[in-house]
């Protein structure tokens, strides 16, 4: 009686492996599969959901790998660094092109756009993509990736707040302007803070706002023999600026407000001002989502010494890897991804005010989008202002203008942003916390050869 | 040896070797990686032998690697002696019976099946937020002010979330370790006139003992590892107050993409863990021989 069962079971789990096992298909009958390695923003939910267009008209399908933003980063750069070849599609930014470009891990795709017919070029129009984007994603002058989203950062503030203040905003304003606001607004008895800025550590997190505060005051990140410069003159002061700033006048709990804390004190009324993405506008004046929709003001993002630099320059972008075996069908769904077919499609589901912002020209001028976006001039002119190559006061070694476009910044971005954190909370000193950051910054480049 | 002694050693061996390899490969791999210097996101740099600079780099210049070290002391002592604490007094509450107790012990069990990264969450945002959260709420009501735990008294924000966790594992192992304890022995104690406190230190606490030593190092041996609400809540912040240990490495690969280092740092994470693992055994053994006797 038991060895009939036993029979039967084993006959069952082995049939059961087998067949979850990959059976080899013939290579012509195969359709293509493309893995694509996406973060998980509301833009990239959207292609998800628009996939089945791109599979329908060119038969490839395509396989989404979400992750977040950071895992993505470490995920990618170990399959591209081991040559893993996991992923044929990388959802990558500003920082990442130029360095993976430079170690040639992603492909050239002036190639690609080179062997287009001259009705597809026409239709996706290269020209039309924002040049400055361009140029963020590019390496010696040839293009690496296309830009998904773009965005650069500007001034938020709840128009409500001011108005019961007697406090008008510029469109220009100047950083002490701002402390000035924030000093009348804060009233912390009333659970009411003057300002939001954000605090948690992270190169991409802190270190962004923070980055732009060092370029408009004048300072740098490292001097031409790529010497860190944090703890001295202008850079010091733009540091000290922005962390003081946050601690008089800033939400309480601020070392580990990101992006999406400051969002949310901002739309819940309780900050009167926030200077962050250009991205937020939509998610900050949808009334689903945003107590404060109706009264959200909007202004250029604050200067100090130098309008260079004041605001930051960020795309999300598709690339296609170096490893990828199906590099022709993976430029196929980039160009889909990216063309105005695909703004169109957004725009017809979900609306004009959700369409992938910030990299096409006609995206702006369309009679829809102004209407559903108003505020969509002042991203516009900070798009195209913001300058990768020319970002500070004095000449500097590296590109980029809230980060520098160096492998190691991750890493020294990091530890620097998670020092001044320590200065936010009162536990060292602004100037403690500097001394350190210089330490840790110059071991880090002695050990990548910058220098001896 | 014998024939027989050699043959059975023979046939045993593709098993052995296999589950050498299976279980040491990954430190082996380590071991190897940490004498060379690679950095992922610098391939012209290359991958290049360089002897014990790692080892000697992190022991004795890296001072974010003292800091690791220190903490990790410091939160895993906080979190299996609290806990540890807090479990023995749920246990002691639960173990009579009363109309409820399959319930309460349900309930009291439920935190340690939450995940780490979950449970971060709900303590970082609905509970501990200085703008938002339930603790602010009740202090600036109660005229006291508004606290951000995370940000002023990180590492016990931290013990505190995992305290919640593993209180529950702490109380069900003396739980049964209570429930272990014979009934005659403190019925004779009580007919000796000894008070419950008496009662307790004297006997239920010796006897407790094994399972005191088992849930206390295998308590250590998992909140050694802990990450993912040091992860999600202050990300080893501010500063360098919360890095723990494997949080350090996690930074050092994931962040600085140097693969050399942080196979340093794995291996001497290794042996810190041997020799805390071996140093608790020891301590444990004496205290309960010492009452025992």
């Amino acid at each position: 009686m038991k060895t009939p069962t036993r029979v039967i079971a084993f006959i069952g789990a082995s049939a059961i492996v087998f067949s979850a096992a990959p059976v080899p298909r013939a290579e012509a009958q195969s359709t293509t599969t493309l893995t694509i390695a996406t973060v998980n923003n509301p833009q990239m939910v959207d292609m998800q959901h628009e996939v089945g267009d791109f599979e329908k008209s060119t038969g490839i399908k395509v396989n989404f790998e979400t992750l977040p933003e950071n895992t993505l980063r470490q995920k990618v750069t170990a399959d591209i660094a081991t040559g893993g070849g996991q992923f044929d599609i990388a959802t990558v930014g500003t920082y990442e092109v130029p360095i993976w470009a430079k170690n040639k891990w992603i492909v050239n795709l002036d190639d690609y756009f080179s062997k287009l017919d001259a009705k597809a070029k026409a239709d996706y129009d290269l020209a039309d993509v924002l040049p400055s984007i361009k140029k963020g994603l590019s390496y010696s002058g040839s293009l690496y990736a296309v830009p998904f989203y773009g965005e650069s950062s500007m001034t938020f503030y709840n128009k409500k707040l001011f108005k019961a203040a007697g406090l008008t905003m510029p469109d220009h304003p100047t950083w002490d302007q701002i402390v000035g606001f924030a000093q009348k607004l804060n009233d912390p008895s009333k659970n009411l803070y003057g300002i939001c800025l954000r605090g948690l550590p992270g190169w991409g997190e802190m270190g962004a706002p923070m980055s732009t505060v060092i370029n408009t005051f004048g300072g740098q990140w490292f001097d031409m023999s790529w010497k860190p410069t944090l703890d001295s003159g202008a850079t010091k002061d733009a540091i000290t600026f922005y962390i003081d700033t946050i601690k008089k006048y800033g939400e309480p709990g601020a070392s580990s407000a990101g992006f999406t804390e400051c969002e949310t004190n901002f739309t819940q009324g309780k900050t009167a001002i926030w200077v962050d993405a250009t991205s937020a506008s939509g998610l900050i004046t949808d009334p689903k989502n945003s107590p404060i929709a109706a009264d959200v003001g909007f202004a250029y993002s604050p200067t100090k010494v130098t309008p260079k630099g004041s605001h930051w320059l960020w795309a999300w972008a598709l690339t296609v890897e170096g490893s990828s075996k199906h590099k022709d069908e993976a430029f196929k769904f980039l160009t889909w991804a990216t063309s105005k077919h695909y703004i169109g499609l957004i725009a017809a589901d979900r609306g004009w005010g959700n369409v992938p912002p910030g990299t096409r020209l006609s995206t702006f001028n369309n009679a829809n989008y102004k209407k559903a976006a108003p505020y969509g001039n002042i991203i516009l002119q900070s798009i195209q202002t913001a300058d990768p190559t020319n970002a500070t006061l004095n000449k500097v070694p590296y590109t980029g203008v809230q980060f520098v476009g160096i492998p190691e910044f991750q890493a020294i971005g990091t530890q620097v942003t998670q020092n001044l954190a320590a200065a936010l909370t009162g536990s060292t000193t602004v100037d403690a916390a500097l001394a350190l950051s210089q330490t840790q910054v110059t071991r880090t480049m002695q050990q990548a050869g910058y220098y001896k | 040896m014998t024939m027989a002694r050699s043959m059975r050693m023979l046939l045993i061996a593709p098993a052995i070797v296999y589950l050498a390899a299976l279980t040491q490969a990954p430190f082996i791999l380590t071991l190897f990686y940490s004498f060379q210097k690679w950095i992922l996101t610098s391939p012209e740099l290359g991958v290049s032998f360089i002897g014990f600079e790692n080892f000697s780099y992190t022991l004795f210049q890296d001072t974010t690697f003292r800091a690791a070290v220190i903490n990790l002391v410091i939160i895993t002592a906080g979190i299996v002696i609290l806990s540890l604490f807090f479990g023995l007094c749920l246990a002691l509450l639960l173990h009579r019976p009363f109309p409820g107790q399959g319930l309460a012990r349900s309930l009291a069990i439920a935190p340690f099946f939450v995940m780490p990264t979950v449970n971060a969450v709900v303590w970082k945002n609905l509970l501990l937020n200085p703008v938002f959260g339930f603790v602010s709420y009740f202090t600036t009501h109660m005229g006291l002010p508004r606290v951000d735990i995370l940000a002023q008294f990180p590492k016990l924000g931290i013990i505190t979330m995992a305290v919640w966790q593993w209180t529950p594992f702490m109380m069900l192992i003396l739980l049964a370790g209570l429930q272990s304890v014979p009934d005659d022995i403190r019925e004779a104690a009580e007919v000796d006139g000894a008070n419950a406190w008496e009662e307790f230190r004297n006997i239920t606490f010796p006897l407790l003992g094994p399972f005191i030593q088992l849930s206390v190092l295998l308590a250590t041996i998992y909140v050694l590892q802990l990450f993912g609400e040091i992860f999600v809540a202050t990300q080893g912040g501010p500063g360098s107050a919360t890095t723990t240990l494997p949080y350090y490495v996690y930074e050092t690969i994931s962040q600085g993409n140097d693969v050399g280092t942080s196979s340093a740092q794995g291996v001497c994470a290794v042996i810190l863990a041997s020799i805390i693992a071996a140093f608790l055994l020891r301590l444990l053994a004496r205290t309960f021989q010492v009452s025992k006797a």
